[in-house]
């Protein structure tokens, strides 16, 4: 029987602690540059001109198709060659995360804008709202109710995802963790502390997730 | 004096000639009620009027101005702030298009807040008394979705009121409503008219039509079939169009006396 032994992880706690500030921050910043790339992309998939639509288009298959990891590991090896990129592994581990989570952001978006049907537009239009009043009252609201949660399920996929980093050498919570594991030779401990450390990172956002699933203020009638 | 002129308007989608050369001068407080065959072009009509559907040659007049004119597809000009004509001449839609995140007081209240400097208070208020008169004083913090077909038909007519319109258009407002609320819905409507609202209806209610419209107008293939009193459209006009079509409609348990 083996011998569980958790005191290796509370005297290492700074480990965890620092590890999980990385993810988060890796997480954040991808969160933030992936939604608005994404937003970007999403409104110029509608748009009526080919040169804006088809470029949009093509972006997005390409990194819904790209698995993460193999993007991650291209940047890395590959950016400073072919582009002369000089990224370290953190911001390449933001890049990567940022272009995957804009493809899908972009995707979420453009459904949610025709979710509204034209007959809303044209009411507001109807009774004196400009294009711009329009949009910020009337469709966004809307629309950002329909986005909400699958934007906030793939917010919590890219955190997930943020572990993809350790393979570059980012100290972020996994691979802070397997260092840990290489001097106190305690990987079952550890790594259950790890998945806890990120169940405890996710869970405000899966609680966020149902909230905004079950709230019934209002609804389309 | 008129209040609105169409003047040999045309509307063509794709082949479809959904608008034949339509002239028409509305008179200020008159009640004009549209009736015609599904597909005859009456919604496209009032979607003209009020700029959503661009007609691709003629003129609309508004209050003694030009508007809107067009040569052909190409070549047309507007000459008039579209959000200001917007806030006169308003549409009440058959799908009603209430605004599902906006409770009832605020679904009735957004349009005049950002139309009009009046002070939000005095917005409010008019809303209230509105509202009281559309017998919905107990829905005003209520959700579209919570409400029946008939208290949402009320909502987008106090909507269209609070903007103080010059003239309504109203399309087919009671054909999705049960038989029991089309009545209520009409008598709002027939009390607008007698209050001198310039309106244009387009309805299946023949009974209605004859009793509360000035004019009545028929449409075929996108023509002005006839236009007259009522008396004239369903007891005096000759026209084989329009006695196939009123025939029809009385087939289909419309009584008209
Ligand atoms: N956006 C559009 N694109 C193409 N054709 C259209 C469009 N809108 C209307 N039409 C066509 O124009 C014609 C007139 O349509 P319209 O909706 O004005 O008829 P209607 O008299 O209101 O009919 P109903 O009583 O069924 O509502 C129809 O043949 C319709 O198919
Ligand atoms: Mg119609």
């Amino acid at each position: 029987m083996y011998d569980w032994d958790f005191n290796i992880v509370f005297q290492h706690k700074e480990v965890f602690l620092s590890g999980a500030i990385i993810t988060l921050e890796i997480t954040f910043y991808a969160i933030i540059f992936g939604t608005l790339l994404g937003a970007v992309l999403g409104v110029a998939k509608k748009s009526k001109s080919p040169y804006i639509r088809i470029p949009a288009n093509i972006y997005i298959e390409l990194f819904l198709a790209l698995p993460i990891l193999v993007l991650l590991i291209w940047i890395y090896y590959c950016g400073p060659l072919l582009f002369g990129l000089n990224l370290s592994g953190f911001w390449t581990a933001v890049l990567a995360l940022s272009l995957s989570l804009s493809a899908f952001v972009a995707e979420i978006v453009r459904s949610g804008l025709i979710s509204v049907p034209i007959g809303q537009i044209e009411s507001a239009r109807g009774l004196g709202l400009s294009s711009f009043q329009t949009i910020t009252r009337i469709v966004l609201p809307q629309a950002i109710k329909v986005m909400t949660p699958p934007l906030l399920s793939m917010y919590i996929s890219t955190l997930k995802m943020s572990s993809l980093a350790s393979v570059i050498a980012v100290y972020e919570l996994l691979h802070s963790a397997q260092n840990l594991i290489l001097s106190s030779y305690r990987p079952l401990e550890v790594y259950t502390a790890v998945a806890i450390s990120y169940l405890i990172l996710i869970l405000p956002l899966t609680l966020l997730t149902r909230r905004f699933e079950t709230s019934k203020k209002w609804r389309i009638s | 004096m008129s209040i609105l002129e169409l003047k040999n308007i045309n509307k063509k989608f794709e082949e479809l000639q959904a608008i034949n050369n339509i002239s028409l001068s509305v008179e200020r407080g008159e009640t004009i009620a549209i009736i015609g065959p599904s597909g005859c072009g009456k919604s496209t009509l009032l979607r003209c009027i009020c700029l959503f559907d661009k007609i691709d040659c003629g003129e609309i007049h508004f209050e003694n101005d030009l508007i809107f004119s067009a040569r052909d597809h190409n070549h047309w000009s507007i000459n008039i702030d579209r959000n200001k004509y917007h806030t006169d001449v308003i549409m009440v839609f058959q799908h009603l298009n209430l605004w599902p995140h906006l409770n009832v007081i605020d679904n009735i209240c957004l349009a005049p807040k950002l139309a009009y400097n009046s002070n939000k208070g005095e917005i409010k208020e008019k809303a209230i008394e509105i509202l009281q008169q559309m017998g919905l004083s107990d829905k005003v913090k209520k959700y579209p979705y919570t409400l029946s077909g008939g208290e949402k038909q009320r909502v987008a007519i106090s909507r269209a009121i609070m903007m103080n319109p010059k003239i309504l258009l109203f399309d087919e407002i009671t054909s999705a409503l049960d038989p029991e609320i089309v009545g209520e819905i009409l008598e709002i409507i027939a009390n607008l008219s007698e209050h001198g609202m310039t309106m244009l209806i387009v309805t299946h209610e023949m009974q209605f039509a004859n009793d509360v419209a000035d004019r009545v107008l028929f449409m075929n293939y996108g023509k002005v079939e006839e236009i007259g009193s009522p008396d004239y459209i369903f007891n005096e006009s000759k026209s084989d169009r329009l006695l196939t079509f009123l025939k029809r409609m009385r087939k289909q348990n419309f009584t008209i006396k």
